[in-house]
């Protein structure tokens, strides 16, 4: 007998190509008669994505002749394929973008951004320097020139602690590294894990600089991220390199888990919200999660002794040069930077940059803007480790984890310091 | 009796090798269920091991309607049949001219489609993006069951002219006697003695595309356009992840193709006895 038919199968397969045929996106859209605005981003589940979504349902209220089609985009893809989309006709009206040499930089470069100049002074943006710099770029390098980018929003990396762990071993928030050292080793010798820290992920990177600019100054910070002044040979450098012993000396005296260099992100900040750790260093996009996930006891925020504070305005929106709606855009921007916006994301728990103090009520906001005020007050944001050259970041997180694992410094200077002054543009 | 005995030993011992070897199989899947039904709360609290207390059923959901699941898994279907179905109709007709017809260059022509699937995704992905611009295919599936037609044609090729090479030469010769033309023989004969293993192929390329997910990360802009693969990306954010709901992204995005692969097995296995037959 025969089970396969031969007619059933080619059948099959005809009505299965008339099926896509007919159906499906296989065959091109008709062209909208409504005029239609696409606007994109990736964050999700959070204070900005929740302040955004308002925002745009009285964008589409003011505009009922527009039809509004928002996608929400994943990280990955606007990382990975970001210019390629913004080459192409698929590029949206208004999207969410990174900010950096490397991504927005690029970018610009290549002419795929709008200069938001014009829209600047039409709308009276006044945005102060250390807020618009993230979105200015010359020749692709950030900190000034062209407006290609706003950022509506900060973030930073401090300390989150666990108050109970810390009332119950006696000890106060370390006003110096000293004060530091010397709390993480009351802990270990409490048996309590005195840092989370994921070696196999971004937090190594995150650890290794936010040491290293605890003792850096402006100065170091404009020629090692802006290029300004004289520059840093990176595989020398005494700033990283007293962050990378540091980090290897706190492995080695048992303040992290043991193998930590194979704990990953999730994993660490699960184990923090558990209370099984006394700290844990991460950035102000863990506070939602804090929030609502730490049940069994109470915790804080404190900036890293020293000097700076890693941390920078937030992701960008960007106009991309074959946007279609440009005025719409720039207007969608604008009430983002409104008072009632940024207060609306203060209260949501964001780090608004421009909400009124008073007017942002919630207590859960108030823990997270603190050391974020201390630290703009400061005007000490240090920015991020993987911004100067493009491609820093894998090579910064590999290094990392092996540093952790070896406790190799010399090779860790190596490593990430010829990277890094290969890519630095020459003077 | 003794004897018996004896040689029944080493099928025990297969069959628990077998069975270890599944277990080790079957355990990322298990985790990827007990975590896609686990309460968040759990999952801190417990660690991913834990099996879950309350069955939290509201993840698929979640995920499903955020991600617009059915489109993608629309989307995933068309490209997965079309491009087994082109790639093994492709690939039977070349191996045929290369297994049998023996054309002139073969080796290099094999060379030549070997490049098609050993050139790392990589390095290929920038030209492709230009030229399926080019073309004005970028953001249309057709871009991608173009590549992966093309990518696993040439692999089909390589696999089926070499399966073609080894055909019973006493066989084509009696149908060349009997005066069959070379069509006639690629119908009634090489097609029905080959089928099994097309259908092992057609299988193959299904789950291969089903799981592809550079390409199509740069290919398919559009959400609307979008792979099963590629949603599940959303569970991932620049800093922030979401295990639980990730666990479930993953069970609902690789069941269709574990289900097609259920449904195959079987008219594979039915393939093959027919042929044994013959």
């Amino acid at each position: 007998m025969k089970l396969v038919n031969k007619t059933s199968v080619r059948v099959l397969a005809v009505a299965v190509v008339a099926v896509f045929a007919t159906t499906s996106t296989l065959a091109t859209a008709p062209a909208a008669t409504k005029k239609t605005f696409n606007i994109w981003w990736y964050s999700k589940d959070n204070a900005m994505s929740q302040t955004w979504a308002v925002a745009l349902k009285e964008l589409k209220k003011n505009h009922p002749d527009v039809k509004v089609n928002f996608q929400l985009k994943t990280f990955e893809q606007i990382n990975n394929a970001g210019a390629q989309i913004l080459n192409s006709n698929a590029a949206p009206d208004l999207s969410e973008w990174n900010k950096g040499n490397g991504t927005a930089g690029l970018a610009s470069k290549a002419g795929l951004l709008t200069d938001l100049s014009s829209y600047s002074k039409k709308y009276k943006w006044n945005l102060p320097s250390s807020v618009s710099l993230y979105g200015q770029y010359d020749k692709g390098l950030m900190g000034t020139g062209k407006l290609y980018g706003v950022p509506t929003y900060g973030e930073y990396v401090s300390v989150f602690y666990n108050k109970d762990l810390f009332a119950a071993n006696g000890v106060a928030i370390p006003k110096t590294m000293a004060e530091m050292e010397m709390a993480m080793a009351k802990f270990k010798s409490a048996g309590v894990v005195p840092m989370e820290m994921a070696g196999g992920d971004y937090q190594t990177v995150h650890n290794v600089y936010a040491l290293a600019v605890s003792r850096a100054n402006q100065a170091w910070i404009n020629s090692f991220q802006l290029f300004k002044g004289k520059a840093i040979d990176a595989s020398k450098d005494a700033n990283i390199k007293w962050a990378a012993d540091t980090l290897v000396k706190w492995n080695k005296a048992g303040y992290f888990e043991p193998n930590a260099s194979g704990v990953k992100a999730d994993d660490a900040v699960a184990e923090f919200q558990n209370g099984k750790a006394a700290m844990m260093i991460g950035g102000s996009w863990l506070d939602g999660g804090m929030e609502t996930k730490i049940s069994s006891f109470k915790y804080g925020k404190f900036l890293l002794p020293g000097t700076l504070s890693v941390g920078s305005a937030g992701n960008l929106f960007v106009i991309p040069s074959k946007s279609k709606n440009k005025d719409l855009a720039a207007e969608f921007i604008n009430m983002l930077l409104s008072k009632k916006y940024q207060n609306y994301l203060g209260n949501a728990g964001g780090l608004a940059l421009f909400a009124d103090a008073d007017a942002v009520a919630n207590p859960a906001s108030a823990r997270t803007a603190g050391p974020f005020g201390q630290a703009v007050k400061k005007n000490a944001l240090a920015m991020y480790p993987d911004w100067p050259v493009a491609g820093y970041y894998p090579i910064l997180l590999a290094a990392g984890t092996e540093l952790l694992a070896s406790g190799d410094v010399a090779g860790y200077m190596k490593k990430t310091g010829d990277f890094y002054n290969s890519g630095r543009p020459k003077a | 009796m003794i004897a018996k005995k004896k040689i029944g030993l080493t099928p025990y011992l297969v069959l628990i090798g077998l069975i270890i070897m599944a277990l080790v199989w079957l355990f990322p899947l298990y985790i990827a269920f007990i975590n896609s039904f686990k309460p968040e709360d759990e999952f801190t609290k417990n660690g991913v091991l834990a099996f879950p207390h309350h069955w939290d059923f509201s993840k698929f959901g979640k995920f499903w309607g955020e991600v617009n699941f059915s489109r993608k898994l629309f989307n995933s279907m068309q490209v997965s049949i079309l491009v087994s179905l082109i790639a093994v109709t492709l690939s039977f007709l070349t191996a045929y001219a290369i297994g049998i017809g023996k054309v002139k260059g073969r080796n290099w022509i094999l060379g030549f489609f070997m490049v098609a699937f050993t050139i790392p995704q990589e390095a290929l992905i920038y030209p492709l993006y230009s030229v399926s611009k080019m073309f004005n295919l970028y953001d249309s599936l057709w871009s991608i069951i173009i590549i992966f037609g093309v990518m696993s044609t040439g692999f089909g090729t390589y696999l089926l002219s070499s399966v073609m090479s080894t055909f019973p030469d006493e066989l084509l010769e009696a149908a060349r006697v009997d005066g069959a033309s070379p069509w006639r023989i690629l119908r009634s004969i090489v097609l029905p003695l080959l089928r099994p293993t097309l259908f092992v192929l057609a299988t193959m390329f299904f789950i291969f595309t089903w799981n592809e997910f550079l390409i199509p990360l740069v290919m398919l802009p559009s959400n609307d356009h979008q792979t099963v693969t590629l949603s599940m990306a959303i569970t991932t954010g620049q800093y922030t992840s979401d295990p639980t709901a990730r666990a479930a992204a993953a069970l609902i995005g690789f069941m269709p193709s574990v289900i097609f692969f259920l449904i195959f097995q079987r008219t594979l296995m039915r393939g093959i006895t027919l042929g044994a037959v013959k």
